[in-house]
């Protein structure tokens, strides 16, 4: 399993540890249910 | 008029600002505890633009998310804003929402609410960079907010931002980079693709955007994050009726 190579510097998700904590952007404007889903992980820990 | 009994709970000693005048105080509201203030007067003051987000974030005294709704042109309460709720309450993440269209000096009172407010673990801001509202500009040009929301990152915090144009509206992704200490960005930064494995092959519609240029200097292949969050995701649609397991 591994991801896909990032094409440029476009990205649905980004996620960046900051300090303690982390900076995540996404990029989707259109709220799929797996970009919501991984913003839903995010924002409950996992992705820290 | 100020409805709730007990206006004010002491935050003893008398070290920070009043949100109002400036002085220091040692009350805060006792209905959201998110702002700091030194008296009645200056409580009475604050009411009017405070009391939006003071009952948003009270309303659900177990949440640790705080999501910003209503920036962008469609404004609050559209597709996002529900698809986001829907997966942070299938995820099990209790939220606050608050629509930022709503009070005055909004960013200065986010900024104290997660400064002061302890059970806020993570932020998310949906809209930042659409365009179409001052709003956007009114967090971009706020110093409280930036210093505030910096700490609380470098506290722990998870600041989580969507929208379309990242480095517009106060380029909220160059504060990392003039107010980091110890900034550890580049060795941590990881990148996950909307289509990067097989589960997100159900998803036809979501599109990328450029990527802030702090979180550009990235690790080639994030494949433990994208386990992680395969791991994660799948089991939140296993574990979830009503909904597809589209990675299965």
């Amino acid at each position: 399993m591994s991801g896909r190579d990032i094409e440029g510097v476009q990205s649905a998700v980004a996620v960046g540890k900051y300090g303690e904590g982390s900076v995540s952007y996404f990029g989707d404007v259109n709220a799929e249910e797996e970009t919501c889903d991984i913003m839903a992980i995010i924002a409950r820990g996992n992705g820290k | 008029m100020i409805k709730h009994k007990s206006i004010m709970s002491t935050s003893s000693p008398a070290t920070k600002k009043c949100f109002n005048c400036s002085k220091l105080g040692s009350l805060r509201c006792s209905k959201c505890k998110g702002l700091c203030l030194c008296g009645r007067d200056c409580q009475v003051a604050t009411w009017k633009s405070h009391k939006h987000l003071c009952k948003a974030i009270s309303r659900n005294p177990n949440a640790t998310c705080l999501l910003l709704d209503g920036m962008g042109p469609l404004g609050p309460g559209v597709f996002y804003a529900q698809n986001v709720q829907k997966a942070l309450q299938y995820a099990g993440v209790e939220v606050a929402v608050v629509n930022v269209l709503k009070g005055s000096k909004v960013p200065e009172q986010v900024g104290s609410i997660l400064s002061e407010v302890e059970k806020f673990s993570s932020c998310i801001i949906l809209g930042w960079g659409s365009g179409g509202c001052d709003i956007e500009t009114e967090f971009g040009n706020s110093n409280i907010f930036r210093d505030k929301a910096v700490s609380w990152v470098n506290s722990g915090g998870r600041f989580i931002v969507q929208g379309e144009r990242p480095q517009g509206y106060g380029n909220w992704p160059e504060w990392l980079v003039n107010l980091g200490r110890a900034v550890t960005i580049s060795a941590q930064t990881m990148h996950v693709t909307g289509r990067a494995t097989t589960t997100f092959t159900g998803a036809s519609g979501i599109t990328r955007r450029r990527v802030p240029l702090q979180l550009q200097d990235t690790m080639p292949r994030p494949s433990c994050l994208v386990e992680l969050l395969q791991r994660t995701i799948s089991s939140v649609h296993l574990t979830t009726p009503g909904r597809t397991a589209s990675s299965q």
